[in-house]
């Protein structure tokens, strides 16, 4: 670091006052040389083992800088932010450092997206502290006009959101890029609610700087929400190839992807599921619910003819959903949506297979007991469904695929008129928007 | 897309897992999950230990681990150490403090290591902190 700046970080420091929430005795003291070589005073120093307690010397001691350990025998690490974005919106002359062991790629891009300034991975020494510091407060002690204007702006998004717009109508002006302040300023009409105005701005911001992961993100579900499928999938493409994509969003993604003819795309995040060390159950939920959507699409276009579906990409469709059915863990819906895909395919012998995990996983899920029901009305005898389904309407298992089942398999039966009747009445009675549907039935 | 760009968002951790043979008290410590390293310098190391497993003074072999598939089915420490695939270190507690029933804080003066794996784990620690830096940045510019 050249004299320049070490003189502007010092006069940056001079009156700063630091609390540092650690219970650990080496930590405290690592953090102290740390500070100290930085020239920090040791009366501008206040140490705290406790959230509580840290929270009691934040009232009188105002802290422009907290470094805290995430989890303390006593809370969290978040009430104490929360304080402190309070005392100090503006975060110019101010900051947080977060100490935790968690350096997992879920945590850490968590935590960038939050207003902490750092994450300083446990174990650390002296020097990664110090270097992280030294990367937060440089560029803090001699900010630009655009820099100082943005986040005047970001302290104003808490509490006028007026005053704020017109910080950053400045800032737009301050740099030939300003992809945050078209962020920020798409931010604000989102909370609005004035979509197309948001749109707008994030675009924008796009345009300065493609690859700005929060306005891709909101431009993102903008475009999801507008039903805008090619332009979502083009940002689904930034998204995940600049990016680690959080699973959560594999869903969404597969849908754009598959609205976009592009299939590929589901198999690839496939691949890359199949590449984690030990995926936890949200990722296995959320690949799964992906290889379903492929299924269902790929299924849906053979039996419609609506598009190019040859044997090669059904038998993978079937093959993914089977595989959906393995690594499913605890979502019904996910299995709901294979098994009724299946049974419109007529792939009797997967429909049985993923039928009998998802029995085994939820036996007493109503769903699956019904779609169990409607698997089996198309290869057992007419009498033996029809018994099926009158048992599981007994027993209070009622929708009205199982009386449509009844319906069907009694007027195949040859059932008398009245009992055909009685069933009619009852199914209209139970789902009576749908009575028009059950006479259908009867008429033939 | 192509699959080499994509990525997925994991929660799993890429830290070390440290079980210790107390060589004074003659006992061992295989509860990995309630040891951690919190600090490291050129002389000394901090974990965070089960209190009732050390006390100052006493001289401790650390067994560090890269992951914790080894340690998951260790149910006893082996006769032969030699077996278990981890790097060694040797120290003393200099420091011991209580930090509650649950949690004792002891740093180490490191008598005996490898000095090449020493360094490659305090260059290890940084670069990890590096990496941890640069993926945030990624997310705000």
């Amino acid at each position: 670091m050249d004299a320049k700046a070490q003189a502007l970080i010092k006069a940056y420091l001079k009156n700063k006052l630091f609390l540092v929430v650690e219970p650990t005795v080496a930590g405290k003291t690592a953090i102290e040389k740390m500070l100290q070589k930085s020239a920090v005073a040791r009366k501008n120093v206040k140490f705290s083992k406790t959230a509580e307690n840290a929270l009691d010397i934040m009232k009188d001691m105002m802290p422009n800088y907290i470094i805290c350990l995430d989890k303390l025998e006593d809370g969290t690490y978040k009430e104490i932010l929360e304080l402190h974005l309070k005392q100090h919106p503006n975060r110019l002359d101010n900051g947080f450092i977060l100490l935790t062991e968690n350096d997992s790629v879920d945590s850490v891009t968590r935590l960038a997206q939050s207003e902490i300034d750092a994450a300083v991975i446990l174990p650390f020494t002296v020097t990664s502290l110090q270097t992280e510091f030294l990367k937060i407060i440089l560029p803090k002690s001699a900010p630009s006009e655009y820099k100082v204007l943005i986040e005047a702006a970001r302290e104003h998004m808490r509490f006028d959101l007026d005053k704020a717009l017109i910080f950053l109508k400045k800032a737009k002006k301050a740099d030939p890029k300003p992809f945050e302040a078209l962020y920020l300023e798409g931010m604000i009409h989102l909370s609005d609610k004035a979509l197309e105005l948001a749109k707008d701005s994030f675009e924008k911001s796009l345009h300065f700087n493609p690859t700005y992961y929060n306005s891709l993100k909101e431009l993102f579900n903008i475009y999801i929400s507008l039903k805008e499928r090619a332009r979502a999938y083009q940002i689904s493409k930034k998204l995940s190839e600049n990016f680690p994509v959080n699973p959560e969003m594999i869903p969404d993604l597969a849908w754009v992807s598959v609205a976009n003819a592009q299939y590929d795309d589901i198999l690839n995040y496939h691949q890359a599921f199949k590449n984690v060390d030990e995926p936890d159950r949200d990722m296995k939920n959320y690949i799964s619910a992906s290889l379903a959507i492929y299924g269902k699409k790929i299924i849906k276009d053979k039996l419609e003819g609506t598009s190019e579906v040859d044997d090669t990409l059904v038998q993978r469709a079937f093959q993914l959903m089977e595989e959906a059915s393995v690594v499913c863990e605890d979502k019904p819906l996910v299995f709901a949506s294979l098994i009724n895909t299946l049974i419109l395919s007529n792939n009797e012998a997967i429909t049985q297979k993923v039928l009998e995990r998802a029995k085994s996983k939820f036996p007493k899920n109503k769903t699956i007991k019904i779609l169990e029901i409607l698997a089996d009305d198309a290869t057992l005898a007419p009498s033996q469904s029809l018994k099926n389904a009158q048992d599981a309407i007994k027993t209070g298992l009622k929708s009205p695929e199982i009386y449509q089942i009844i319906l069907k398999r009694s007027i195949e039966l040859g059932l008398n008129e009245k009992a055909v009747n009685d069933y009619l009445e009852e199914a209209s009675q139970e789902f009576p928007q749908l009575k028009p549907e059950f006479e259908k039935i009867i008429s033939g | 897309m192509s699959p080499d760009h994509i990525t997925l968002v994991t929660k799993n951790l890429t830290q070390s897992y440290v079980i210790f043979s107390n060589e004074t008290s003659q006992s061992d410590c295989l509860k990995y999950r309630d040891i951690k390293i919190i600090l490291a310098d050129d002389q000394h190391i901090t974990l965070l230990v089960p209190p009732s497993a050390c006390s100052k003074g006493h001289h401790l072999s650390l067994f560090v681990f890269k992951n914790e598939k080894q340690l998951r089915v260790l149910k006893k420490m082996p006769n032969d150490r030699s077996v278990l695939k981890c790097m060694v270190l040797h120290g003393t507690i200099e420091e011991f403090s209580l930090i509650d029933e649950q949690i004792a804080e002891v740093t180490l003066k490191l008598t005996d290591k490898v000095m090449e794996y020493w360094k490659s784990m305090i260059d290890a620690i940084e670069k990890k902190q590096e990496n941890v830096s640069q993926l945030f940045a990624k997310y705000r510019e």
